[in-house]
């Protein structure tokens, strides 16, 4: 984003209130450690950011997505979930970093049929384009991404069209990225968006994509050091899915970031997770709720930004 | 045939003047229960023996740790005590774990 486009009043009045707000205030990405020469600090933004139709966000979310855009600018990583109608929109505001997208809705007969129903009615309304791909989207920062070196795949599994969230509207999978830091430290990254509901059917469905989730990372990451943020939809209070998510980390001997929302009215579905292994060693220096992402009474989104700040050095 | 495109030329208007309402200001609403709100109500769903216990302060930043179908009172508060102080490091967050309620009665202070 540029002077310019603001000068020539493209931006909205709120996105130039809050870059005002925060100039003072953005971290410094890509720091090299004093202490360690080798390592690398790597700030890592994970946010569901509701981008859907108006009438279903129940808001206007092309209002909100180039604040969004542009204060995620200021992470080195950035793992977007239910990008759905916004990616643009988003991608316009990220000026370092290069993004790749989830899965795509058409090798899924079902949705590429439902796609072809709803067409006569979706095409007279902007950003209303449903079903959709797996919405879910990860920017890297250019000076740490490994170009061609990732991966899509969708789970294959939802539950509900009409009721349970209708989560079969979209065909849910994840992405997975590679890192490599200047002193060639290479770490994958993996986003993910499960599926929602209490029901059920809807946790049995959720299980069933963590575990497809987790067969990915062994298959793709064996004893590498890995990533792996997003909305998951698991409620630690919510009975078989705290078991579900503690299966999930001793499965993979995955560590929490501790990222998770500081302000109360916040649920608690997002997670950053993260190992040390093969390419790289990473540690914890800082993690939390995204606070900027939240002001004047109301959120940018539906969920809490979640962000952690790894240093990441070579493996021992 | 006329009609026919009455209710539908009626259902254009009316999609047409929703698209054009008001703009609501920018951002997302706020939940209105809190986070801790949500969570006792689902624990209040949940079967005994039970209990849970937290960490934190409930009005900002917490986590909860709860059993539920336990043999007993004193296992589902140990276990509750248990998990609580597993998430309670993954978060980071000061303090001990202290038990928040037994079945539904409220043991804190």
């Amino acid at each position: 984003m540029t002077v310019e486009a603001a000068r020539r009043g493209t931006l909205p009045r709120a996105l130039l209130a809050t870059m005002a707000a925060l100039c003072a205030s953005a971290p410094l990405p890509l720091q090299a450690s004093a202490a360690e020469p080798d390592a690398t600090t790597v700030s890592v933004l994970s946010y569901n950011v509701h981008g859907l139709f108006r009438w279903i966000a129940k808001d206007d979310p092309r209002d909100r997505m180039p604040t969004i855009g542009w204060l995620a600018d200021r992470y080195d990583v950035v793992l977007f979930q239910e990008d759905f109608e916004f990616h643009s929109e988003l991608a316009q505001q990220i000026q370092h970093a290069t993004g790749r997208r989830g899965n795509g809705a058409w090798h899924d007969p079902r949705l590429a049929l439902a796609k072809l129903i709803a067409f006569p009615f979706t095409m007279w309304f902007p950003n209303f384009s449903p079903p959709y791909g797996a919405g879910i989207s990860t920017f890297v920062d250019d000076a740490l991404l490994v170009a061609d070196d990732f991966t899509r795949e969708p789970y294959g599994s939802c539950n509900g069209w009409l009721g349970a969230n209708g989560d079969c509207w979209a065909a849910k999978g994840f992405l997975r990225v590679t890192l490599r830091s200047a002193a060639g430290a290479e770490v994958h990254v993996y986003n993910t968006h499960l599926e929602a509901g209490p029901s059920d059917k809807s946790v049995a469905v959720r299980r069933s994509q963590l575990e497809a989730l987790a067969e990915a990372i062994e298959r793709l990451s064996a004893g590498r050091a890995v990533v792996v943020g997003g909305d998951f939809n698991v409620a630690f209070i919510r009975p078989g899915d705290r078991e579900m998510i503690l299966w999930f980390r001793e499965k993979l001997g995955l560590a929490d970031s501790g990222a998770g929302p500081e302000l109360p009215f916040w649920r608690e579905r997002d997670y950053l997770f993260y190992r040390s292994g093969a390419g790289a060693t990473l540690s914890v220096e800082a993690a939390g709720e995204a606070v900027e992402f939240v002001g004047r009474g109301r959120a940018l989104s539906d969920h809490p930004a979640l962000y952690a700040r790894f240093r990441v050095g070579p493996a021992p | 045939m006329i009609r026919l495109a009455t209710p539908c030329g009626a259902v254009v208007i009316v999609v047409l003047l929703a698209g054009c309402s008001a703009k609501p200001p920018m951002g997302v609403a706020l939940r209105s229960r809190s986070q801790f709100e949500h969570e006792w109500g689902r624990y209040l769903k949940m079967a005994p023996s039970k209990a849970l216990a937290v960490a934190g302060d409930v009005t900002v930043t917490h986590v909860v740790g709860y059993a539920h179908d336990a043999p007993s009172d004193e296992f589902a508060a140990r276990e509750a005590l248990a998990a609580c102080e597993q998430r309670r490091g993954d978060r980071r967050i000061e303090g001990t774990c202290r038990l928040y309620a037994v079945n539904e009665e409220v043991v804190a202070d």
